[in-house]
């Protein structure tokens, strides 16, 4: 399936066709999941804010409005679903030790199966990736998702902008601010 | 230039974002400061951490497809067997409705006098109340007598009907 059929599949997916809305949903789902995840930083949150996302989607098909692409669309309900999960977490007690070692065991293993080649690489880069998402989570919602955006899907700043609802210049300064505070973070942290 | 000028031109040069000639300009800053080399290193192995930890999905495109359906049904019949009451339009209508009923009806017991007040006359004009035995079967036998105008009441009730007697003596 190619992104030229997607405007055809738009089309009767808002006329009520599930079957034209499911081969968008297997067209972007890999892209999708990828930006959630990256964004909370576990899988299985990740995989649940994908499926509220495309849930959304179907909701609000009829808001689309054809000028701009369907997946800076899609992209924009992922992060705004992924802000309100981020902000219901932050407000909810912290997760315990337990939790936390867990979530960081589940890094260190997806790692190590993603880098087979080589060892050294592989223990060197799943240390760096513990401190990274500690770090990651002193980032703001909107900083996060904006370097999400780019370093995982490579969008444009004018995609960005659009996904994001906000100017060019914003999404530079963004970019820039949550590198800034990351490598800090990181500096902190080790 | 500056270190900090630098920090910002590394930022968009990393996004394809630095027109050539600044990108060139950045290119010989970073060949004479380390401190920036080594922040441009650093910066470029986020996306590469990043780009790792997305990886791919477990949950295959179908899988979530399947997921999705289900969910989109769920939600389909939650609005046709939903109540009237509880359509978006009509909810916040419903609610503050019912709140006005209960304040009124909380009101109105608030301000009420008790029912043992009610049976000494209290809040009538009744200053007094008494209960009288008598002979008659199957009868009960009331007095009202009320203090502000001498009156008294005497209400007799049994199974054959009740009767009142008014004396303003």
């Amino acid at each position: 399936m190619s992104e030229h059929e997607v405007p055809r599949l738009v089309k009767l997916a808002r006329n009520g066709d599930q079957d034209a809305f499911g081969e968008l949903v297997c067209m972007y789902h890999e892209r999708v999941v990828a930006v959630t995840r990256s964004i909370v930083g576990n899988h299985e949150d990740g995989c649940d804010l994908a499926q509220q996302t495309w849930v959304k989607a179907w909701n609000k098909l009829d808001t689309f409005k054809a000028q701009s692409k369907f997946y800076t669309w899609i992209y924009r309900i992922a992060t705004l679903t992924c802000i309100d999960f981020l902000r219901k977490r932050k407000s909810q007690p912290a997760s315990t030790g337990r939790e936390e070692d867990a979530r960081e065991m589940e890094w260190v293993e997806s790692m190590r199966a993603a880098r087979t080649d080589r060892p050294d690489v592989r223990a060197g880069l799943s240390e760096i990736r513990v401190r990274f998402d500690k770090a990651l989570e002193h980032l703001s919602p909107e900083h996060r998702m904006a370097l999400v955006l780019r370093e995982v899907e490579g969008l444009s700043y004018e995609e960005i902008a659009t996904a994001m609802k906000c100017r060019k210049g914003t999404v530079m300064s963004r970019l820039f601010h949550a590198r800034r505070k990351l490598q800090e973070h990181m500096k902190e942290l080790s | 230039m500056n270190c900090s000028k630098a920090k910002k031109w590394m930022s968009l040069a990393m996004d394809n974002e630095l027109d050539p000639s600044r990108r060139s300009d950045l290119g010989s800053h970073l060949a004479d400061c380390p401190a920036c080399r080594a922040q441009n290193q650093a910066w470029s192995q986020f996306g590469e951490v990043l780009r790792d930890g997305a990886g791919e999905s477990d949950m295959t495109a179908e899988a979530m497809w399947q997921a999705v359906q289900r969910d989109i049904r769920v939600g389909a019949g939650r609005v046709e067997t939903a109540p009237a009451w509880v359509w978006p339009g009509l909810f916040p209508r419903t609610v503050i409705v019912t709140a006005c009923l209960a304040l009124i009806c909380a009101g109105v017991l608030w301000f009420a006098p008790p029912a043992g007040d009610m049976e000494n006359g209290a809040g009538s004009g009744m200053a007094g109340v008494e209960s009288v035995e008598t002979d008659l079967s199957e009868a009960t036998l009331i007095v009202y007598k009320d203090e502000a105008t001498g009156a008294v009441v005497v209400w007799v009730s049994g199974d054959n009907g009740s009767a009142s007697l008014n004396d303003h003596s």
